[in-house]
């Protein structure tokens, strides 16, 4: 049995709270925490360094029964945090918990991250997670999030907490500013251009095969300095993304680079639409082989960052890594 | 065995015949009957230079052979020393046009320690093998015996240059027969599988999504898998293998009633793909 608000609730309840000081974090998450350790609810802190402090010091010798994944991992890139939830949940189910219990620090403008990324995740979210019986809470300090991040917060998640005062506990409601996940995906500008891509890139190929592709990139990535890992996960992610634009793209498609020290952006346009689905690469879905989805989540994994745009050119994927 | 940068010039073979050894197995797709004497030339050339036995086949009659080679200094003296031979192909490999690897073995196993008790360093054999790779079945047998004959080099002094003709059978045969081999002149495929010291086949080159059709069939055709055991491969010279080209070698294995697949000295491809793929087959050994 699952406890707490979230008790006879079916798959993923995903829960937002805005706080505005270090005692309000700490009314927010730590009752939470704390009654998902009385119930014997497997509970996952993935929290910044200075929130996590805060739960540490009011939890004390309880800290050790929590599961704790440092946000600095957890949250690097977006797919990553999925795959690697997802393969905790399984875990954590297979054991025979009945509820799983997380609190976690998104990363957004405010904490010096991309916040496109992260609002996609926490829209994905909603479906990444809903075969697995998760309470998540992610608390947004008001102190330093941007509002237009608080908007889209509101939007990305069905449930609100709030803090109550003296005797009167936290609330739990559902949110009525929720948007259905796939139309808020659908309606968000796609992702611009990357600064670098104003500079003439260092190589172009047009209607490469995926083998030219790899091989001109490579070459340029020489000069970035960066290690061999980073240049094979991004001549892997680039050949998927390539055979995509190939295969369900339209001609013709072109490959761009800019190497800079430490890091390297490339670019795949192709003259076709895109992937219908507003999921692709966030989600590894049955069936997604057929749209091209299989290669754009190794994309994702294998990318710091993975972006999608539309222009009159076409469709483009802007691959990045950096050191 | 050694990677060739061989380059085709518009006229043929250049440069690229230096660095040939006594253990070369090597695919050249020409387009024109000069290319191929050129090349012929240069490959038994150097064998002869070394003290190899050197054996041409082809099909047409002998007296053309002798003059495809006009290109040898003292060809009349070497055909007659015995140093040379050249040979109609049926007489080497049967009139119906379909080898038979253990029969190929045996034949060309005989001649290569003939060679070495009559003083030579070793056999080296030129073969224009067009009209032995003409249908799918042909081509078959063919692939069987040139994984067979490349696995005999590795550790007896036979070296082999096989000519296709790519007017005639077109550049994707031109490929399959190309892949085959550790190197080639004319062709250049995306991958190659052929004998390994360390494993039961080598695969070297680029397995991708536009290569995967012509691997499966390569590895269903060519590469053995014994029931129960491991297919060990060795990949020290794979520069590129993304997801379908591992899943590809386990389903083979599998399917063969394999064990596992073993990727010998894997580059860090490899494992970067398997972190992303559910392959419970695919073990690396470094």
């Amino acid at each position: 049995m699952r406890t707490g608000a979230a008790a006879g609730h079916r798959g993923f309840f995903h829960e937002t709270a805005c706080y505005g000081s270090d005692d309000d974090f700490v009314a927010l998450t730590v009752p939470f925490v704390e009654a998902g350790l009385a119930a014997g609810e497997p509970t996952v802190l993935a929290l910044d360094r200075h929130n996590h402090a805060l739960v540490a010091e009011a939890l004390g010798d309880d800290l050790a029964r929590v599961i704790v994944l440092p946000a600095s991992d957890q949250y690097a890139r977006p797919a990553a945090t999925i795959a690697a939830f997802r393969g905790l949940f399984a875990d954590l189910t297979a054991e025979g918990a009945a509820q799983v219990r997380i609190v976690g620090d998104v990363p957004h403008t405010g904490t010096g991250a991309l916040w496109d990324p992260w609002a996609r995740y926490e829209a994905a979210a909603n479906l990444a997670y809903d075969d697995f019986p998760v309470w998540g809470l992610c608390p947004y300090d008001t102190r330093t999030t941007p509002v237009a991040v608080l908007d889209e917060v509101a939007r990305t998640h069905p449930r609100v907490a709030s803090i109550g005062h003296g005797h009167a506990g936290n609330g739990h409601t559902a949110n009525t500013r929720f948007e259905e996940p796939a139309a808020f995906l659908g309606g968000r500008p796609p992702a611009g251009p990357d600064p670098i891509e104003s500079a003439a890139p260092a190589a172009v190929v047009a209607a490469p095969s995926p083998r030219a592709a790899r091989a001109a990139v490579a070459e340029v990535a020489a000069s970035t300095g960066l290690g061999a890992d980073r240049v094979n996960g991004l001549v892997l992610a680039l050949s998927e993304v390539v055979t995509n634009a190939l295969v369900h793209g339209e001609a013709p498609v072109t490959v761009r680079a800019w190497p800079s020290e430490g890091r390297i952006h490339v670019t795949v346009t192709d003259a076709g639409p895109g992937p219908a689905d507003p999921f692709v690469g966030l989600l590894h879905r049955p069936g997604a082989e057929s749209i091209g989805g299989h290669g754009l989540w190794f994309a994702h994994q294998l990318c710091h960052q993975v972006r999608m745009g539309r222009d009159a050119a076409g469709f483009t994927v802007r691959l990045t890594v950096w050191a | 065995m050694e990677a060739y940068s061989g380059s085709m010039t518009s006229s043929g073979v250049s440069a690229s015949a230096h660095g040939l050894g006594s253990r070369d197995h090597l695919c050249w797709a020409y387009r024109q009957p000069d290319e191929l004497s050129e090349g012929v030339v240069t490959f038994l050339r150097l064998g002869l230079a070394v003290g190899q036995r050197a054996l041409y086949l082809a099909q047409r009659p002998a007296p053309q052979l002798r003059r495809e080679l006009a290109g040898l200094d003292g060809l009349d003296d070497l055909i007659r020393s015995g140093a040379l031979e050249v040979r109609p192909l049926a007489d080497q490999h049967g009139e119906d046009g379909h080898v038979d690897a253990d029969g190929q073995l045996g034949a060309y196993g005989q001649a290569t320690e003939s060679a070495v008790a009559s003083g030579f360093t070793g056999l080296r054999v030129a073969v224009d093998a067009t009209p032995l790779v003409r249908t799918p079945a042909q081509r078959e047998a063919f692939g069987r015996w040139e994984l067979v004959a490349d696995r005999y080099m590795i550790d007896h002094p036979f070296a082999a240059l096989c000519a296709y003709d790519i007017c005639a059978i077109g550049d994707d045969v031109a490929d399959e027969m190309a892949c085959l081999h550790p190197a080639s002149w004319g062709s250049a495929p995306n991958f190659r599988l052929h004998a390994s010291p360390l494993a039961d086949v080598a695969l070297s080159g680029e397995v991708d999504a536009f290569a995967l059709d012509m691997f499966t069939l390569t590895l269903e055709r060519t590469v053995p898998v014994v029931p129960g055991e491991d297919l060990r491969v060795d990949v020290r010279d794979l520069t590129f293998i993304d997801h379908r080209g591992i899943l590809a070698l386990a389903r083979h294995a599998h399917r063969a009633g394999g064990r596992s697949v073993v990727l010998v000295q894997p580059p860090p491809v490899v494992p970067s793909v398997l972190e992303l793929v559910d392959a419970p087959l695919v073990r690396v050994e470094p």
